[in-house]
């Protein structure tokens, strides 16, 4: 099937995107029969500038049914027919940590029309991700006095243990959270949060940090 | 039997008591008068025939059925305590050349008007329905006068109105705060709005039909002005039926009042519109986001908005007025009537900053009903889809206008917050831009439903105030709850001593329960 981006037409809106917060999964008004597409991008990105490339993509390749195509970098999309839209309550949600944006369709034949939004406003919504950490210095117990018969007394190890108290979001890119020690940056992988305790020796806590406007980090 | 409370001038009356329009209107020139005389007086003067008495008459009927100048309901409107004219619209009079307030009056008890009045069976001159209702009278030249009216200020009844239970339902808000449009998004839906809840709605007038043309709200279109402040728009009339248990059908009427809110500060205007405050049943209190600080610091500077520094123009300065008035010198009782305090616009984006996410996507979802085996309404409040919404909006208005929770909280017993977007999509030079999606406008209504009794709540309602039951002894509402430790009351008796529990107290006979 070959995908156009049209130019609005108002007896085809899809408007209202929002998260249901009792199924978790998106949901939104639109032109009652009509499919919708679902488009999902990097937190805080909208597809808007590139929905023509992004309907050639879609033209060219073979998308899953009921579920998500990677069409271009971070870039999914997602057919939802209405009889979808009414049997799984909406749509669900690929990964936290990114922007869904929504389209009215209208098939013509071979051609599916995705008309652009009718205004700006209401149809995105950005859905963050929080991480929470705790940091604790590492100690240890050294007995003290001859033969170590005196009192144990704790002293530094010169460690610090980093736990990621959440599990890795979906979609995580390596190097999404990272730490800057000496001049460095050092990039949090997917098996470091997968391992979720790290050591480092160092004289400061790490902290964690992000550019990634999506995820929150939270220190417990 | 049937006690009719007029909604124009809140006068109770019986029902046998209503007056009627005339069908029958004397229109054009005279031609009962012989050609060669003017008019009557030259009539008079002049004629010598023996049937003079006979043409005087029948002149006198002709004469008696030409439009007039309604004394009272001229008194209503433009009198010095009027509103500046009447807003009543009469599509049809105009077209045939005869508004309705122009046409005669009919009083079934006075002798003068009766000798042009059909009498019936009973000897008297009114007809009624198989419920014993007055509905209508007949003239002698057969026309049915169904056109009941106000028998003190003569402003129009609609059919069947006082035969059932009424309610009024009191809309204020601030110029601005989008009241007029509010209203023309819900009553265009409102039945859909009542069959969620089990109810079937009926319009009982022409208003709600003329309101509507008037005030259309269309997709590029420019939306409605603002009504002008000082002018009584004509009240909506709306039956609800409903099928109680048991298969038997009830009525209920509600009636919507228009009040803008500055008729509400001003003392003037106050003495004419404070009998649609002082009356209603329950009031919606519209509240535009704007007249929030926490909206205010983060919107650009508009030149060409109105202006919410005011203290006139604060929802809060509303409350108080409306409390005064109500309480009339009981300074230390709560105002009584249930007050849905709606904020409007909810869908805005300087709304999403402000509010928690969550609560911005609760807040434009669509009320959801609760249907039964074959999807009809059920007649409840769905208090669980409703109360995570007060909850979040009751934290909002502490966190950011403590004043005007205070304000409710000390003077009012029974309120509750709402959030709506009558219309759903940005708004551009004065037009909308989207497709017109209004959400959850009808919650606030279907709470007051509810309050009224109408319908059941579904679940535990959040309310921002503790509700005490009256007095069932003496019917105070001075209630307060029993200290815990006192809770517990031991009585003996001869060979035995029996332990109950009291929850509330009342300030006012002493009486526990």
């Amino acid at each position: 099937m070959q995908f156009t981006y049209s130019p609005t037409v108002p007896a085809f809106y899809a408007t209202m995107l929002r998260i249901d917060h009792t199924t978790f999964n998106l949901t939104w008004d639109s032109t009652k029969g009509q499919t919708v597409l679902v488009v999902q991008t990097p937190y805080g990105k909208s597809p808007l500038d590139q929905m023509e490339a992004i309907c050639e993509k879609m033209s060219a390749a073979s998308l899953a049914e009921d579920n998500y195509t990677e069409v271009m970098p971070n870039i999914w999309v997602r057919l939802v027919t209405a009889a979808q839209k009414v049997r799984n309550k909406g749509c669900p949600i690929r990964c936290l940590a990114s922007s869904y944006t929504v389209f009215c369709c209208e098939t013509q034949g071979d051609t599916c029309l995705v008309h652009a939004p009718q205004g700006p406003r209401n149809v995105s919504v950005d859905i963050p991700a929080q991480m929470n950490f705790s940091v604790q210095r590492q100690t240890t117990m050294v007995k003290s006095g001859f033969l170590g018969l005196g009192a144990a007394r704790e002293v530094d190890t010169g460690f610090y243990s980093l736990t990621f108290l959440d599990p890795c979001p979906p979609g995580y890119q390596d190097g999404d959270i990272f730490f800057t020690m000496g001049g460095l940056r050092i990039p949090v992988t997917r098996a470091m949060l997968e391992q979720k305790v790290v050591y480092f020796k160092t004289p400061a806590p790490p902290m964690p940090e992000t550019q990634n406007t999506g995820l929150q980090l939270l220190q417990r | 039997m049937y006690q009719i409370t007029c909604p124009y001038c809140f006068r109770t009356f019986s029902h046998r008591a209503v007056h009627f329009r005339s069908e029958r209107v004397s229109t054009g020139e005279c031609d009962i008068l012989p050609d060669d005389y003017y008019d009557i007086n030259d009539f008079q003067a002049r004629y010598q025939g023996q049937d003079k008495e006979r043409i005087l008459a029948m002149y006198r009927d002709w004469d008696f059925f030409r439009p007039v100048d309604d004394p009272e309901y001229s008194k209503f409107w433009n009198g010095p305590d009027g509103f500046g004219g009447t807003s009543e619209r009469d599509p049809a009079g105009e077209k045939l050349g005869v508004l309705a307030f122009n046409r005669r009056v009919l009083n079934p008890g006075d002798i003068g008007h009766q000798r042009y009045l059909r009498q019936q069976r009973d000897g008297g001159f009114l007809i009624y329905d198989q419920d014993g209702f007055a509905t209508n009278v007949e003239l002698l030249s057969g026309e049915s006068c169904n056109r009941r009216v106000c028998p003190h200020c003569h402003n129009p009844l609609p059919p069947q109105y006082g035969k059932h239970p009424v309610k009024f339902t009191t809309v204020i808000g601030i110029t601005g705060a989008g009241k007029t449009v509010y209203l023309a998004q819900l009553i265009r839906n409102l039945s859909n709005y009542a069959a969620k809840v089990g109810l079937s709605c009926v319009a009982n007038n022409a208003a709600a039909r003329l309101f509507l043309d008037e005030n259309r709200v269309i997709q590029n279109q420019p939306l409605p002005g603002a009504s002008p402040s000082n002018r009584l728009l004509q009240p909506l009339f709306y039956d609800l039926i409903k099928t109680a248990p048991g298969g038997r059908k009830e009525t209920q009427t509600f009636v919507l009042f228009d009040v803008a809110g500055e008729n509400c500060v001003d003392p003037d205007l106050m003495h004419r519109f404070g009998r649609f405050i002082e009356h209603a049943h329950g009031i919606f209190l519209l509240i535009d986001p704007k007249q929030f600080d926490v909206i205010r610091s983060i919107t650009p500077y508009d030149p060409h908005a109105g202006s919410y520094d005011e203290p006139a123009s604060s929802a809060t300065a509303v409350l108080d007025a409306i409390h005064n008035l109500v309480a009339q010198g009981k300074a230390d009782e709560k105002c009584r009537i249930p007050m849905a305090v709606c904020i409007s616009k909810s869908d805005t984006e300087e709304m999403r900053q402000v509010m928690v996410p969550q609560l911005c996507d609760m807040m434009v979802s669509d009320v959801e009903p609760i249907t039964d085996q074959f999807g009809r309404g059920y007649p409840v409040f769905n208090a669980a889809n409703y109360s995570p919404i007060a909850y979040g909006l009751h934290q909002f208005v502490l966190a950011n206008e403590p004043a005007l929770e205070q304000t409710l909280f000390n003077n009012y017993a029974a309120y509750n917050y709402f959030a709506f977007s009558a219309l759903g999509c940005d708004v551009q030079n004065g037009c909308p831009v989207g497709p017109i999606l209004p959400k959850r406008i009808e919650e606030p209504l279907l709470w007051l439903f509810y309050r009224f009794g109408y319908l059941a709540p579904s679940g535990q309602l959040y309310t921002p105030a503790p509700e005490f039951p009256p007095c069932p002894q003496c019917g105070g509402y001075h209630v307060a709850p029993v200290p815990e430790a006192e809770r517990a009351v031991t009585v003996r008796h001869f060979l035995r001593k029996e332990t109950y529990y009291v929850t509330y107290q009342c300030g006012d006979c002493g009486y526990r329960w």
